[in-house]
């Protein structure tokens, strides 16, 4: 059965543009293994070129469960003040890939 | 016995191959090449000149014996040979060209230090007010590019509007793409002051050094006979290759003194590359439909996005033009780009750089790669979801910088016409590349922060993409540069070539820089202000 946590990252997760964008859509395709490897990739880089643990960096941020606005609001930030992380070239906000991260620990 | 013949003034297209041995002529302005330059020319300069002469190598139609004249005798490996990409025949490349339009941005001609060798000698205000006659020649009418109103006209979301960083500006495109002879040769057919003379070459000039006049222009065809055109002006519009090939063999003739004094003749040769260094993830297409293209009575408009120039300042990058082209997962896929840098580098016997991600795409995308391997060997597609929407390919173009080093020399062969043949030296320097992806990570942080999509920096495929994927607009610019003295230039802001009175120059060869859109608008544009000056100081009442 799934966790809450597990459940508020993922309520979170879909507030995320790259996932309605490209993720889910790519997982409604055959290849549904698809998005989870994304997932992980993005843990990867976060643990490969980040400090912070993506929670300490989402709590730093008072980024807190549910709050799609507040998480929208940070990642336009972190762009605009140029605080990305590259996966596989995709350009993400330290945000969005933070809670991916958080998501990708999560699910494994 | 030399046949010597004297014609005044006739009033048709005259088949050039079928001259006399000898022709000579006389009129008061001779435009040589009947391209979209010449063409323009001809119809700014009908009603202000009694006599006109119009010389082009090529005919009416296709014919293989001028083609065959545009064949270089060696380029770098990338850059297209132009006996490919140009048509030698009245019309030039307009019968072939595709017809996508933009003006330059008023930064584009300015001095920018980041820049080596920008700035031109001319000011985009100088020039602006001859966009909208430029659009009405270009088929693309007189209505502009301002984002603003197309996109209310069309009924668009500017998903741009209100950044700082990131802009939508407009292409326009004419349906079906105007063919300038077609469209604006009946000035030509008709006038009874204008000649034209097809299937003749230019060969030779005779410069006066003492009063600087170029007194004569000669012109053969493919059996030797030759017409012999003096003039009060010269203009030459033989594109943006042929202009400077020319222009080497009379500096030859005439020790430089024809706009080389600065050896500038044939360099800063400049492209308009194409890679596709990016992709823009995106759940659906609709929402981008301003970026897609929409047809509006006999064109069609659409969006792409640039940098602010404000922003192209500041942070001293290039700009670059980056459209939309909606993609499929099988053509976003990296493991089909890999699979090809893998196989081209074991065919090799090389390892390649980032061998292990490569290896990791492969694995990843193993069906998409089984998916282009069936459609290349058995013409057939495996999986449906291939061709599920994944997102947009962005073929950017991008401005090269104006290096002297890339540049059109004359070889050791020669043409049928008895012309040295080209070469052309090229090369994509790394500060350019630089450029463009410092460009590509400023859009990509904007198109995140505007919550439009996400961006994807192929930097992986950067051996591709600067490689064998390297795509050509087919502009070429800058070879006889327009300058504010010969030291660094061939013409000066009215395309005179320095050291001659009356020799003027057309086309893109003149542009100082070339850019991030596409160049025929602007030549067009520059070409009627060259028909003002020309009428202003010449003409009769
Ligand atoms: C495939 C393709 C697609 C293109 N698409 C676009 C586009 O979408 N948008 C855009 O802006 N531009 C485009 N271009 C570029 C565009 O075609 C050129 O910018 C334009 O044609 C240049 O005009 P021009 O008059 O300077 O030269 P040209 O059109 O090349 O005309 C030169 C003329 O000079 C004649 N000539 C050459 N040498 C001699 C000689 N020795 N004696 C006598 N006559 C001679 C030639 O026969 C020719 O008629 C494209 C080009 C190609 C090849």
């Amino acid at each position: 059965m799934i966790d809450l946590k597990k459940r508020q990252l993922i309520k979170m997760a879909a507030a995320l543009p790259l996932f309605n964008a490209a993720l889910v859509s790519r997982a409604h395709t055959e290849k549904s293994d698809f998005s989870v490897s994304e997932i992980n990739k993005v843990l990867d880089a976060w643990l490969k070129t980040m400090s912070l643990t993506p929670q300490d960096y989402l709590a730093n941020r008072s980024v807190l469960p549910g709050s799609a606005d507040k998480i929208r609001e940070m990642s336009v930030e972190d762009f605009r003040s140029g605080k990305t992380l590259h996966v596989n070239g995709v350009v993400l906000s330290c945000t969005e890939a933070a809670l991916i991260a958080e998501l990708a620990s999560a699910l494994s | 016995m030399i046949l010597l013949l004297l014609i005044w003034v006739v009033f048709m297209i005259i088949d050039g191959l079928k001259i006399g041995e000898e022709v000579k002529t006389e009129c008061e302005l001779c435009i040589v090449g009947g391209g979209v330059a010449g063409i323009v020319l001809a119809n700014e300069l009908s009603s202000a000149f009694s006599s006109i002469v119009v010389i082009e190598s090529g005919s009416q139609d296709y014919n293989a014996q001028a083609q065959e004249l545009y064949e270089a005798e060696s380029q770098h490996e990338q850059i297209p040979n132009p006996l490919y990409s140009r048509l030698r025949m009245l019309g030039g490349s307009s019968n072939h060209w595709e017809n996508n339009t933009s003006p330059f941005s008023p930064l584009d001609f300015e001095k920018r230090d980041w820049i080596k060798n920008s700035g031109w000698p001319l000011g985009f205000e100088e020039l602006s007010d001859y966009y909208k006659k430029a659009g009405w020649y270009c088929g693309v009418g007189d209505d502009g590019y301002d984002q603003n109103y197309w996109s209310k006209k069309l009924e668009k979301n500017d998903l741009a509007a209100g950044s700082q960083v990131l802009k939508t500006q407009i292409s326009k495109y004419a349906v079906p793409p105007v063919r300038f002879f077609q469209q604006h040769g009946d000035v030509l057919i008709n006038s009874n002051n204008i000649t034209v003379y097809t299937g003749l070459n230019l060969v030779d000039i005779i410069y006066n050094k003492n009063n600087k006049d170029v007194e004569l222009a000669k012109a053969i065809n493919t059996g030797g006979n030759e017409l012999s055109v003096s003039a009060k002006i010269f203009i030459f519009c033989l594109g943006g290759i042929e202009n400077a090939r020319m222009m080497l063999v009379f500096n030859d003739k005439y020790d430089n003194q024809l706009g080389n004094q600065g050896d500038s003749v044939g360099r800063y040769f400049m492209e308009h590359p194409t890679p596709r260094a990016a992709q823009l993830l995106a759940d659906s297409p609709e929402r981008y439909s301003f970026y897609l293209g929409e047809e509006t009575g006999d064109k069609l408009v659409a969006g792409y996005f640039s940098l602010e120039e404000s922003v192209v300042r500041s942070e001293q990058t290039t700009n670059l033009r980056m459209p939309l082209h909606p993609s499929t997962e099988y053509m976003l896929s990296d493991g089909i780009s890999s699979y090809h840098i893998l196989s081209d580098a074991i065919a090799k016997g090389d390892v390649p750089e980032n061998f292990g991600q490569h290896l990791l795409n492969l694995t990843a995308d193993i069906d998409l790669v089984a998916e282009a391997v069936s459609r290349k060997k058995f013409q057939k597609s495996l999986f449906d979801y291939s061709k599920n929407f994944a997102g947009f390919q962005m073929p950017m173009m991008m401005e090269q910088t104006p290096h002297r080093d890339n540049r059109i020399r004359l070889g050791s062969k020669k043409d049928k016409m008895g012309i040295s043949k080209l070469k052309i030296d090229w090369e994509l320097k790394e500060s350019d590349k630089a450029m463009v992806w410092k460009t590509l990570e400023l859009a990509a942080n904007e198109i995140g922060a505007l919550d439009i999509g996400r961006m994807r920096l192929l930097y992986e495929r950067a051996s591709r993409i600067w490689g064998d994927q390297l795509g050509f607009s087919q502009h070429h610019m800058g070879t006889t540069r327009m300058a504010e003295n010969p030291d660094n230039g061939v013409v000066d802001k009215y395309h005179r070539v320095f050291g001659t009175n009356n020799l003027f120059m057309g086309g893109s060869s003149v542009f100082s820089t070339g850019g991030h859109v596409a160049p025929t608008l602007t030549i067009v544009a520059m070409t009627i202000r060259l028909a003002d000056y020309i009428k202003r100081e010449y003409a009769h009442d």
